[in-house]
């Protein structure tokens, strides 16, 4: 069935494992009571993934193991087709995001923590129009504005890593730093409600706070293409979410409109509907097929940014689209804070807008393609034909 | 299931753009761009060169001349001629001649296949009728067998592409009752010079020709018949499965092309203007790439003795709208001037149209209005064929039904 499409080639037992525990402990007839719950996540499925391993085995000590997408994506994307909302996602792309070229001992530190199971950790500002804005000082770095964007998971976190935008000498660049995140000296954390079941919060700096070299994950600031470059994978991570998400809605939209009667036959004999459940369902599919091939593309360590940036952008706009028509299939029993529909149709939106506005990621494909008349190019000079994809 | 070529598939591309950089091949792609749906001479000629070379025929099997390639290299293969704006074959070499191989008797195997890899048998496909589009099974041409068990037949097809330039009609008839609908088709092969074939143009908006072609008493033997008389239905939809191998590069490169057209630098252009059409092209690329994952998809799926129906409706549909929305944004974004067919000076930009215009010298002096000629006559080329894909080959609103039964289970609307 079209609707089957997995976002990754992931091991088949690590992948039946996945789907056999989730379906037992995560459906998603539950996410309504989960989302009212003191913590906002299943925190008995979050230890049960832990003792697993399943929330660590992407760092290793110098940093995101590239060749753990697979079973991350799936993992996911499995999460988010039963729309649950887990601090995994934060401490995943915190993983990429710190995972700087040249790590300082605090850095390393970081990432042999994550390892151990010391999180969840949360990143900051991870989206393509964020721009976090600091001045090195000495020793430091002071930040231009103490406070820091909202975010997911930030007062559950342990550490929450800061993408700093610096200029050293006419360079902009960028050094990202890890923030003890229980520390009030250093930070006050506020929460603040989001569109959809994530618990976010806002995060100032107390007043006058110079950031240590102490706080600093790697010893130079990294040049922006590299930093582009870890933002892409960060983001994809979302995107593989995001495709599970649409899966899930699917499923429910085509579950629905099989069980409905109306004037004497199901929703889904309706041509209207058909074609309605066709569009959404052709959108996923290519959407997926294309965050497939940038995750096997990051994994085998090819050139995967022209990809991912296009696969993020167009799974968003699949996604936050298929929660349109599904809202608008279900009906009233899909408006109802009761039915499960509405958690999704938040999600959607949310998660989408989590990578930055529309035009944002549109301009960060743009980033990634040689000048218009070669956008179809490989590599310059390659005799490959340009729409063979990124290898 | 793997999404990325690996290096033999690379390999492959690369021996396929060696050779055909060894031949001459700009007289064909500015043919093709001038005439999409029907093969001129120079692609005649193009034809009968990949034929000789051995590069026609890339998905027959070994036995009857072909090389009996992977789908994914077929699909590699259709994709670097439709970049290059080659012809990529016409019915003949992408559903008949797989269909005689599958269906026909070995005298016509041993007559059509080695003709058609030769260039020198073309068919020209008879399906569509005037009330019988989309909705096949209610196809009216009739075939009334004979004593001597041949047929003589009566009716009119429509939009029979390349009815004038074939030398076989690929005919699909009605040898039943009606009701019997799907049950009582047959396919015929008709010699488009037989008797009582009358064959007349019919002009299409974009300037391309297709035609009418009306049966009057046409008397065929019964060594016209493929497979057997009312198994015609199994014969097309064979003959529509091979088709699911359909290139999109071609819209890619036009793409590209108004990109790099619409975007240069030009004086009096506002840049709040240059950076929305840069995110308008930007989004239509990442249209363009969702078309590539899905075709590298379908191959694949072929290849593992799937049979990608949902698959390849999908990949239909979208193909006919990314195409249209192409040609849209070029209007949109070129303004008034998008609506010249050429520029007065036809002999530089003239209707060989965008990529013409591209290779020729920006220097050159082009008195009009627009400073950039490459946005001269293309637009409005591009926007009047425009519609083709969404209904050709089946309406995209049967796409949708086939991917609504098919593909999400949700049983036939019809």
């Amino acid at each position: 069935m079209t609707t089957t499409m997995p976002v990754s080639a992931a091991d088949p037992v690590f992948a039946d494992s996945v789907t056999r525990l989730l379906d037992r402990s995560c459906p998603y007839q539950r996410i309504a009571d989960t989302e009212a719950s003191t913590d906002g996540y299943d925190t008995a499925l979050w230890s049960k993934l832990t003792g697993l391993g399943w929330t660590t085995f992407f760092a290793g000590e110098t940093g995101f193991d590239r060749s753990s997408l697979p079973p991350l994506a799936l993992l996911l994307s499995e999460l988010g087709r039963r729309g649950a909302a887990l601090p995994l996602l934060q401490t995943a792309m915190a993983t990429v995001l710190a995972s700087a070229p040249g790590l300082t001992a605090t850095g390393r530190s970081l990432l042999g923590g994550i390892g151990y199971g010391e999180h969840p950790v949360a990143v900051v500002g991870a989206d393509f129009g964020s721009r976090i804005h600091a001045d090195l000082e000495g020793d430091g770095v002071r930040l231009a504005s103490p406070a820091l964007p909202a975010t997911e998971w930030l007062q559950e976190a342990r550490t929450i890593v800061v993408p700093l935008q610096v200029r050293t000498g006419r360079r902009a660049a960028v050094l990202p730093v890890a923030l003890p995140a229980a520390d009030s000296r250093i930070l006050r954390i506020t929460p603040v409600g989001t569109l959809d079941n994530e618990r976010a919060a806002r995060a100032v700096l107390t007043e006058d706070a110079l950031i240590g070299s102490d706080c600093w994950l790697a010893a130079e600031p990294v040049g922006q293409r590299r930093w582009r470059s870890m933002l892409v994978l960060a983001c994809l991570l979302r995107a593989a979410e995001l495709t599970g998400l649409g899966r899930g809605m699917l499923d429910l939209v085509l579950q629905h409109v099989r069980r409905r009667e109306v004037f004497g036959r199901p929703l889904a004999r309706f041509q209207a509907v058909q074609h309605m459940c066709a569009d959404a369902a052709t959108r996923l599919r290519s959407a997926t097929l294309l965050t497939a091939e940038a995750v096997e593309l990051a994994s085998t360590d090819r050139d995967f940014e022209r990809t991912a940036a296009t696969a993020i952008y167009t799974t968003g706009r699949a996604v936050a689209g298929l929660a349109l028509t599904a809202a608008q299939l279900h009906g009233g029993i899909g408006f109802t804070a009761e039915f499960p529909l509405n958690v999704y149709f938040r999600r959607a939106k949310a998660q989408q807008m989590r990578s930055g506005s529309l035009t944002d990621q549109v301009d960060e494909i743009g980033r990634w393609l040689p000048a218009a008349g070669h956008w179809w190019s490989l590599h310059p000079g390659s005799t490959a034909p340009p729409w063979a994809g990124g290898n | 299931m793997r999404s990325v070529l690996d290096d033999s598939d690379v390999a492959f591309l690369r021996e396929l753009r060696h050779y055909l950089a060894g031949l001459n091949t700009a007289d064909v792609a500015r043919e093709t761009r001038q005439e999409e749906i029907c093969i001129g001479p120079a692609g005649k000629a193009f034809m009968r060169q990949l034929g000789a070379d051995g590069w026609l025929g890339v998905g027959w099997p070994e036995r009857f001349g072909g090389r009996g390639m992977s789908a994914v290299r077929q699909w590699l293969f259709l994709e670097e001629l439709d970049y290059q704006r080659l012809p990529i074959g016409d019915l003949s070499m992408l559903a008949v001649g797989p269909a005689i191989a599958q269906w026909g008797t070995d005298e016509q195997r041993d007559y059509f296949l080695p003709g058609m890899l030769a260039g020198e048998i073309h068919f020209a496909g008879g399906y569509t009728e005037p009330e019988a589009g989309s909705d096949l099974a209610a196809l009216r041409t009739r075939a009334v067998r004979q004593d001597d068990g041949g047929y003589v037949i009566n009716g009119q097809k429509i939009f029979t592409t390349a009815a004038h330039y074939s030398s076989h009609i690929w005919l699909a008839v009605r040898t039943g009752p009606q009701e019997a609908r799907h049950r009582s088709i047959s396919i015929l092969i008709v010699p488009s010079s037989a008797p009582g074939v009358a064959i007349t143009q019919l002009m299409t908006q974009a300037g391309w020709r297709t035609n009418q072609v009306f049966f009057q008493d046409v008397r065929v033997g019964r060594d016209a018949l493929v497979g057997t008389e009312n198994g015609g239905w199994e014969i097309i939809t064979t003959a529509l499965k091979l088709e699911r191998l359909m290139p999109f590069s071609r819209l890619a490169r036009d793409l590209d092309e108004l990109a790099a057209a619409i975007l240069a630098p030009r004086p009096g252009r506002r840049l709040a203007d240059r950076r929305h059409a840069r995110r308008v092209l930007l989004d239509l690329y990442a249209q363009t790439e969702e078309l590539r994952v899905m075709a590298r998809q379908i191959a694949g799926m072929i290849d593992a003795g799937d049979v990608p129906r949902a698959e390849a409706s999908m990949f239909k549909l979208m193909r006919g709208r990314v195409r249209q929305l192409i040609a849209v944004a070029a209007m949109e974004l070129t303004g008034p001037v998008a609506t010249l067919r050429s520029a007065p000076d036809a002999a530089t930009v003239g209707d060989a149209g965008l990529s013409a215009a591209f290779d020729a010298d920006p220097g050159d002096s082009v008195a009009w209005a627009d400073p950039d000629p490459r946005l001269c006559g293309w637009p409005e080329r591009a926007y009047r064929a425009s519609p083709l894909l969404r209904f050709a080959g089946g309406a995209e609103e049967i796409q949708r039904d086939i991917i609504a039964e098919h593909g999400l289970g949700l049983g036939r609307s019809r």
